[in-house]
């Protein structure tokens, strides 16, 4: 992509950005932001502030400089670091549900051997 | 903004900017580290099956990458394909890992399950045994319960056969004069019988001891009564030893007219006087009280 193709809708761009005071108004920018907000909370509610704190915070860091570049109007940086976002919470929802699966692994091997314990303890004389 | 129309105004000195500028190097870390994350996922074991999509997308997002490279795009464009490669990958591996994950908890489930059911058996196992020992037990102590009962009833039999009387000195078998001859303590033919039950009595029953007390009425001299008390005692304790009772099962003890039971002043009374008492000791050989105080015995 050559800068000087965005460049004129991008200076259109700043001017409306200035007036709307935040996002972009590209559709694909704007569908960017989207799935990367959506990403970030669905990441959230199932967890990745306990199993994947440092993808969230990423993806969340992602965000904020994805939107402070869509203020100053720079719409492809935005983009593109929205784009990020989306990933890092994809990324943060994957650890998430990898670990908790983990986890219940963890849980099945020590009742089994728990129940190993037991059954040595309690050998038929 | 500033950063692009800076670029844009340089482009014409395209020339005199990169020489100025410093250029890409050969090979860029991110497009490296990208590559090999990209590989792994590639290589995992069903990595292509589980996490297909994912693998796609990284691979396409690293042939974007290659190319910017290749094209000498920006450097920023290139870092952010690389990263997209990159992130795919990784969602890849944790959704791979995720499902290794499963299929091991499937398999470990499968083997919580047995043993539950090995440790269940075990248990109902135990509780079988233990209830076969209780039945055993059980059964044994009925068993000698039974034969408790069959000896007390032995016992019984045996004593009630002898006559015993259960007093509060014991059990006390009363052997009366007629198996005296007159002022004599020779034993009579009729005591025979009695001597023989009473030593098959003690045979039966080996623990037992026996107190054997002499009494008189009170016709004559104290001191004459005594003399022939303790004669019926001994008397009877010499034919209970020659049946085989050992001597230190049996005491006499010689009682004169000390412990009437009728009164001395009709010959029925007088009658009743004169008799040997036996007393029978409990299981343990020991009588329950000291009663009569062994005046003078032997």
């Amino acid at each position: 992509m050559k800068p000087n193709q965005t460049l004129i809708p991008l200076l259109t761009a700043t001017g409306l950005a200035l007036l709307t005071g935040c996002a972009s108004t590209e559709p694909m920018t704007g569908e960017r932001f989207a799935r990367a907000e959506t990403g970030i909370e669905l990441a959230q509610e199932s967890g990745a502030a306990n199993y994947a704190g440092e993808s969230l915070a990423r993806a969340r860091e992602m965000l904020r400089q994805a939107e402070a570049a869509a203020e100053d109007g720079d719409e492809e940086r935005a983009a593109r670091l929205a784009e990020r976002a989306a990933l890092d919470a994809e990324l943060a929802a994957a650890e998430t549900d990898h670990r908790k699966t983990e986890d219940a692994l963890s849980e099945v091997n020590e009742s089994i051997a728990d129940l190993r314990a037991e059954l040595a303890r309690n050998e038929i004389q | 903004m500033n950063t692009k129309i800076h670029k844009l105004t340089l482009s014409g000195m395209a020339l005199a900017v990169t020489a100025a500028c410093s250029s890409l190097p050969d090979d860029l870390p991110e497009l490296q580290a990208a590559r090999a994350s990209v590989s792994e996922l590639a290589a995992a074991p069903k990595g292509p099956t589980l996490a297909g999509d994912e693998l796609n997308a990284a691979e396409n997002a690293l042939e974007d990458a290659e190319m910017a490279f290749e094209e000498k795009e920006d450097r920023e464009i290139i870092e952010h394909h690389a990263y997209r490669a990159e992130r795919k990958a990784q969602i890849g591996l944790e959704r791979v890992a995720d499902s290794n994950a499963q299929a091991a908890i499937d398999e470990s489930e499968t083997l919580r399950t047995q043993l539950q059911l090995q440790s269940r058996e075990r248990e109902a196992r135990r509780a079988e045994l233990a209830a076969e020992r209780a039945q055993r037990e059980a059964a044994r102590s009925e068993a000698n319960a039974d034969q408790a009962r069959a000896e007390a009833r032995r016992l019984a039999d045996e004593l009630d056969e002898l006559k015993a009387e259960e007093t509060a000195r014991g059990l006390v078998l009363t052997m009366d004069s007629v198996l005296f001859a007159t002022d004599s303590a020779m034993l009579a033919p009729g005591a025979t019988m009695a001597m023989d039950r009473l030593a098959a009595f003690m045979n039966d029953y080996p623990d037992r001891r026996l107190r054997i007390e002499g009494h008189t009425d009170a016709r004559g001299p104290d001191a004459y009564n005594v003399t022939l008390s303790e004669q019926r005692a001994s008397a009877v304790q010499s034919a209970l030893m020659s049946r085989g009772i050992a001597a230190d099962r049996l005491v006499a003890i010689p009682l004169g007219e000390t412990y009437p039971v009728a009164s001395n002043e009709t010959a029925a009374g007088r009658q009743q006087n004169r008799r040997v008492e036996i007393v029978v000791s409990n299981r343990s050989g020991s009588f329950p009280t000291e009663s009569r105080t062994a005046a003078l015995a032997r």
